[in-house]
């Protein structure tokens, strides 16, 4: 289990389905770390079970049951691509359902120099709202200053990093809410690698943050 | 409405009484799906859940159409991973709700569901789940059903926002015109109600 865990609140949409793709990517990452959520989440989702087996019939049309039997044969969906095969030390490193939105090893990504020891590789997803990124930092950084105007989900995958008496390591899941302005350090020893999940633009607030912010462009 | 193909299925039905069956007699036809692709048990799982699913797709604002089709693509997704179902993991309506579930995400919003598969190698190496008292999957499931009906109007009326209309909890509030606090606490205390204890983590 991690000492760090998603608000239950993000749990519950999580389960009912109702969070935007690029949040349930986080979670969804953080649950394969952490058998106390996943608990959690399969009782909420136990919840929507009973209450499905509850709600009020609607007739379907007669012909329901033989068209759905003819479609029975019909291809199925195609499942997820992983455009290359991953590398041992991918698969040790990224849990299963961020790895279809990478798509290939770590160190191929496009990653993109931001200084200061810190790179970042944007992920794709199929709607906006979101942005979401990996970020690698060297050990014993500082992630410059940074406000936000929404909120920022951050999932520890190595290394890890302080953000005042906080320590984050791989499975954590740290919240930033809009008040927060944080400047977190990386520990020594490992690359930290975590992935970052923002649903609104990032305030700058550091000198240097104008310059190398790496939310600037949501 | 089964048509020649059906077979005739030796499960017995054991009805809770409302028009709802319990979770062994669906087991049951998900099995009998899953090892021997029997059409008869499939008849009886869609007569049970096609019209469930399609007053599901309804309430998040779906014509009756499009409801069909999202139930009928739910049914289709039961017959086809019919041999995925663990009933030590799931009772057969939660499996269903999440499949309905997700399904719902991919056709009205194009976004794919990012989900953890607990078949995934990745997780027979993991920890041990920290259930502390381990109760049977379905009487679990049988438990919540019964003191469902017992919330208060007020909580049980943000679960169905939730739960049937695709609503977070921001999308709630909005609604019905409460702070975001009002909305957080009712969800909270339903779930204390329904024993899904979500009180001591830290964040």
């Amino acid at each position: 289990m991690s000492t760090y865990h998603p608000a239950p609140e993000l749990l519950f949409d999580y389960a009912s389905g109702s969070l935007t793709e690029g949040v349930a990517l986080a979670i969804a990452s953080h649950l394969s770390f952490c058998g106390h959520c996943q608990d959690l989440v399969d009782r909420m989702e136990t919840v929507g079970g009973a209450m499905l087996s509850s709600i009020p019939e609607e007739d379907v049309s007669a012909d329901a049951f033989a068209t759905v039997l003819d479609r029975l044969d019909e291809p199925g969906l195609a499942e997820p691509k992983i455009a290359e095969p991953m590398s041992e030390e991918t698969l040790r490193t990224v849990p299963p359902p961020l790895r279809a939105y990478l798509g290939r090893d770590l160190d191929r990504l496009n990653w993109r120099g931001l200084g200061r020891g810190i790179e970042e590789s944007v992920l794709p997803m199929a709607s906006e709202g979101t942005r979401v990124s990996l970020l690698r930092v060297e050990p014993g950084r500082t992630i410059p200053s940074h406000g936000h105007d929404g909120n920022e989900y951050t999932l520890l995958l190595t290394g890890g990093f302080a953000d005042g008496d906080r320590n984050y390591v791989r499975g954590d899941f740290a919240t930033g809410g809009p008040d927060l302005d944080h400047s977190p350090v990386t520990h020594m020893g490992e690359t930290c690698l975590c992935l970052v999940v923002l649903d609104a633009p990032t305030r700058l607030t550091g000198p240097i943050g104008r310059f190398l912010n790496p939310f600037r462009r949501f | 409405m089964v048509g020649a193909s059906r077979a005739p299925t030796l499960i017995k039905r054991h009805g809770l009484g409302d028009g709802r069956l319990d979770d062994e007699t669906l087991c049951g036809w998900i099995d009998a799906v899953a090892s021997r692709q029997d059409r008869g048990a499939f008849a009886e799982l869609f007569q049970y859940f096609a019209p469930r699913l399609k007053s599901f797709a309804m309430r998040s604002g779906t014509d009756p159409e499009t409801a069909e089709e999202l139930a009928q693509d739910a049914m289709i997704s039961v017959w086809r991973r019919a041999s995925t179902f663990d009933r030590s993991k799931a009772s057969v309506s939660t499996w269903i709700f999440t499949i309905a579930r997700n399904r719902r995400i991919d056709v009205l919003r194009r976004e794919t569901r990012p989900e953890i598969d607990p078949n995934d190698p990745w997780f027979r190496q993991g920890e041990e789940r920290d259930i502390e008292e381990t109760v049977a999957v379905g009487e679990y499931g049988e438990m919540i059903r019964k003191s469902i009906h017992d919330l208060p109007e007020e909580q049980s009326e943000v679960l169905h926002k939730a739960y049937f209309e695709d609503k977070s909890h921001r999308a709630i509030a909005d609604d019905l015109g409460l702070p975001l606090g009002t909305v957080k606490s009712r969800i909270r205390l339903a779930l204390e109600r329904l024993r899904v204890d979500i009180s001591e983590v830290e964040q």
